[in-house]
């Protein structure tokens, strides 16, 4: 008896018993609109606050989720190397509402994305990253309802994105000081 | 380089068009936030609705026009490519029509001055 393979029949099965819950999810599990909104949170984040010492935290906090994006990428990338999981809808009967990726399943890259994203956002801005940790949580239950990952993909894809942030976040030694050149190389060009 | 491959090219300027348009309202909502007027296109709350509408209509129009969303489309790194570029055309973009838009304003100032209510006696 394996628990992710019952938790995501208990969440799947659900597909086609509410149409609306079906939009809904359909609306949050595809490539494009919870990344995007990520990606559009973080570079308000870069503009928002006039005041030199909290733009500037908010813009380091830029550059260290971009920093722990690039690790976050070579994770998944390295655990796909080493290990591959078949997706739910290759092994098991499931109810499909989305296309079929043929990456590897475990962990999901797009939640890994998403909940770097999300945590990144919140070192700068608490109230908008809880926001959008609850609306990565949202895309990682969609992922399963709509068939296309197991429960601990996205539970460790999670882990992995939100871990990085903090990881570089941690080594403020190492992370400052570049986002501080990157900071000072956009203003050059009047970014920011 | 080798990533990039755009295989659907409609898809990759429709994403294009979300993105730049998108980080036009997200730029217009955050100078208003913070009174930035180097970006700034119209007075604060003005800006502000205006940079909520861009980012809604965009994302309107993409999620409604675009009919590839539920197949295979544009690849990770294809999406981040084209939303730094997005990005990069947008704040000179966003800074260039507040320079115009400022111009403007400053030209005509008889046409501001009009709206301005005269004192009643």
């Amino acid at each position: 008896v394996n628990p992710d393979s019952i938790l995501f029949h208990a969440l799947n099965s659900f597909v086609g018993t509410v149409p609306m819950v079906d939009i809904l999810a359909k609306a949050v599990v595809n490539d494009y609109a919870v990344p995007t909104i990520m990606a559009l949170a973080l570079a308000g984040i870069w503009f928002l606050d006039s005041e030199s010492d909290e733009q500037k935290s908010n813009q380091r906090a830029v550059v260290i989720t971009l920093i722990a994006f690039g690790l976050t990428l070579s994770i998944v990338k390295d655990i796909w190397n080493i290990y591959y999981r078949p997706r739910p809808f290759v092994t098991e009967d499931v109810k499909l509402l989305f296309y079929r990726p043929s990456v590897s399943s475990f962990p999901s890259l797009p939640i890994a994305v998403a909940f770097c994203f999300a945590a990144g956002v919140r070192l700068a801005n608490t109230r908008l990253g809880a926001c959008l940790l609850i609306l990565a949580a949202l895309f990682a239950a969609a992922r399963v309802y709509a068939g296309v990952h197991y429960p601990l993909d996205v539970i460790a894809g999670a882990a992995i994105g939100d871990g990085c942030v903090h990881i570089v976040a941690r080594l403020a030694f190492v992370s400052n000081p570049i986002a501080d050149r990157v900071i000072t190389l956009a203003k050059r060009f009047h970014y920011g | 380089m080798d990533l990039l491959h755009f295989d659907s090219p409609t898809q990759a300027v429709n994403y294009f068009i979300l993105c730049f348009t998108s980080i036009l309202g997200i730029i217009q909502l955050s100078a208003a936030r913070t009174n930035r007027h180097k970006y700034l296109w119209l007075e604060v709350r003005a800006s502000a609705l205006l940079g909520a509408t861009l980012i809604a209509t965009s994302f309107a129009w993409f999620f409604t026009t675009e009919e590839g969303i539920f197949i295979p489309g544009l690849a990770g790194g294809e999406m981040i490519a084209l939303f730094m570029s997005a990005f990069l055309i947008a704040v000179p973009t966003s800074h260039l029509v507040a320079v115009l838009l400022a111009r403007l304003r400053s030209s005509f100032p008889l046409a501001r001055a009009s709206r301005v209510k005269e004192p009643t006696l």
